[in-house]
């Protein structure tokens, strides 16, 4: 894979903002609409936008993934945890040795935090049902750490989203302002053809 | 199966509606002629969802007429006429129908395996008629695919995801069955993440009576003391599997998007994947929902 930051031409240490400017600006350089001509150049400016959103994307995830670790980070250093190590591993996306250590904890020591972390690791598997349930029983065991409740209004906020595409294509589809002009003015079109006129300035 | 998977009635359109129902008659009538008379009992709401799929994903156009039902004669109705993927379904349901029992016959002790075993013998007539029309050693692909998930249940997994994936596995290879590039990955994905939350609603279904009667069930082994409180589901896994549920259904939206978007039976779909799953995930944990009470009255199909 080539370096999301290659792609969009800016260096590393580049804010926020600036990837954001230059991604947009190779977007719309780049969008097929603008080679609409030749199918061949469209073809190959969908390419090239691939690559872009990919870049941008990846980005995105990684700088996201960094500030999730400071959270898990600025809880460790507050000394209520044992699981340094884990959260570490999770911050620099080495699920799969994370899971050896939570899964190798003895039985004794899966209190909030252990239940917490291992909801988090099944959440990076695609297991939302019981990745829900670690986080469920963490919460239940420590009500009052912010941390959980957070992971379980995210999740609940993502559950509520399901079908919102669905949801606002169907019904108001073609009742718009746009819409009904411009069948008015069809109609008025219509009643001019037949010698009437309702609508006078068209 | 189970039923699970139908549409949410109240925002279909009155057409999309009368043609699901055409395709549930027509299904019924399909497995009359291709599995025999008998096999119509087994008739489900989630076969006819396995055929709008398949409809779509074949580019089959389905045709309907009219025509009288014999438990309707005033009413004339809708009926989809037999085409390929309704006869497919039709035996697929046989099929899966015999691999469950016999199944079930290596498990069950007692007044439940002798159900099995008198049933037996012709379920396997069925499913040889049905065998026919579906690839060679389909049927054996089925059973050991359903024998994984028992490996699971028998070892008392925890892991709600863990047996809901096994599950989904016999469903994505029989959506996926005899289908080709792109249109395979479409029906393996909608056949897994269907898979999935059937076995989810079912376990969500019989938690406290399986919990009573001392049965395996995931999410009780899951939850453990916390999933039963006063003999009924406790709030916590209500909760959480209302939660999950439409997380875990982000997938099958995503291959529903994949569908062609002119065919007849994609709003369907659309309906069913979007609304009508988690309604009825919602019915099972939290009883009738507001607002549906009417419209499900006139909505038993088979009444």
């Amino acid at each position: 894979m080539k370096d999301p930051y290659q792609v969009l031409g800016i260096p590393r240490s580049a804010t926020d903002e600036e990837v954001k400017k230059a991604y947009r600006n190779l977007a719309r350089k780049y969008h097929p609409d603008n080679y609409a001509g030749s199918a061949q150049a469209a073809a190959g400016s969908e390419e090239i936008m691939k690559e872009i959103n990919e870049a941008y994307d990846n980005i995105q995830k990684e700088r996201q993934g960094k500030t999730s670790g400071h959270q898990y980070n600025a809880y460790t250093s507050s000394g209520t945890t044992s699981f340094y190590e884990v959260r570490k591993l999770i911050n620099e996306g080495r699920y799969s040795e994370a899971e050896l250590i939570i899964d190798s904890t003895p039985a004794s020591d899966r209190g909030a935090e252990w239940n917490y972390l291992k909801g988090c690791l099944l959440t990076q598997r695609g297991y939302y049902y019981d990745a829900m349930r670690y986080i469920e029983i963490a919460s239940y065991l420590d009500p009052n750490n912010p941390e959980y409740k957070e992971a379980k209004n995210r999740m609940r906020a993502r559950s509520s989203n399901y079908g919102g595409s669905y949801r606002t294509q169907t019904g108001t589809g073609d009742c718009d302002v746009c819409g009904t002009c411009s069948t008015l003015i069809c109609c008025d079109t219509c009643c001019e053809c037949c010698g009437g006129d309702c609508i006078s300035c068209c | 199966m189970f039923g699970y998977v139908r549409p949410f009635a109240p925002e279909m359109k009155v057409g999309e509606y009368e043609k699901y129902r055409g395709a549930y008659c027509g299904l019924c009538r399909a497995m009359g002629k291709v599995t025999g008379q008998l096999s119509r009992l087994t008739l489900s709401y989630d076969f006819v969802f396995l055929a709008a799929v398949r409809m779509v994903l074949l580019g089959i156009e389905p045709e309907f007429e009219a025509f009288r039902c014999a438990t309707h004669p005033t009413k004339k109705r809708l009926l989809m006429k037999t085409n390929p993927a309704l006869e497919y379904t039709a035996a697929l349901s046989a099929v899966l129908a015999e691999a469950k029992i016999r199944d079930d016959l290596a498990d069950e002790r007692g007044l439940a395996r002798l159900k099995s075993a008198l049933l037996h013998p012709t379920l396997i007539g069925m499913a040889k008629r049905g065998g026919r029309i579906l690839p060679e050693g389909s049927g054996d692909e089925v059973q050991d695919l359903l024998r994984c998930l028992s490996a699971l249940e028998d070892n008392k997994s925890t892991s709600a995801d863990e047996t809901a994936e096994a599950f989904g596995g016999v469903l994505a290879y029989v959506f996926s069955l005899g289908l080709e590039g792109e249109s395979k990955d479409i029906a393996y994905c909608i056949g897994k993440y269907t898979g999935r939350f059937i076995y989810m609603c079912d376990a969500a279904d019989d938690l406290s009576e399986d919990v009573k009667r001392g049965r395996y069930n995931p999410l009780a082994y899951g939850w453990g003391e916390l999933a039963i409180t006063d003999g009924k589901m406790s709030d916590m896994v209500r909760d959480s599997v209302m939660t999950s549920t439409p997380i875990d259904l982000e997938e099958l939206g995503r291959a529903a998007e994949k569908l062609d978007p002119h065919h007849e039976m994609t709003p369907i779909i659309k309906n069913i994947i979007y609304l009508g799953l988690p309604a009825a995930m919602k019915r099972i944990l939290y009883g009738q929902i507001e607002g549906e009470s009417l419209t499900m009255k006139e909505w038993k199909i088979n009444e």
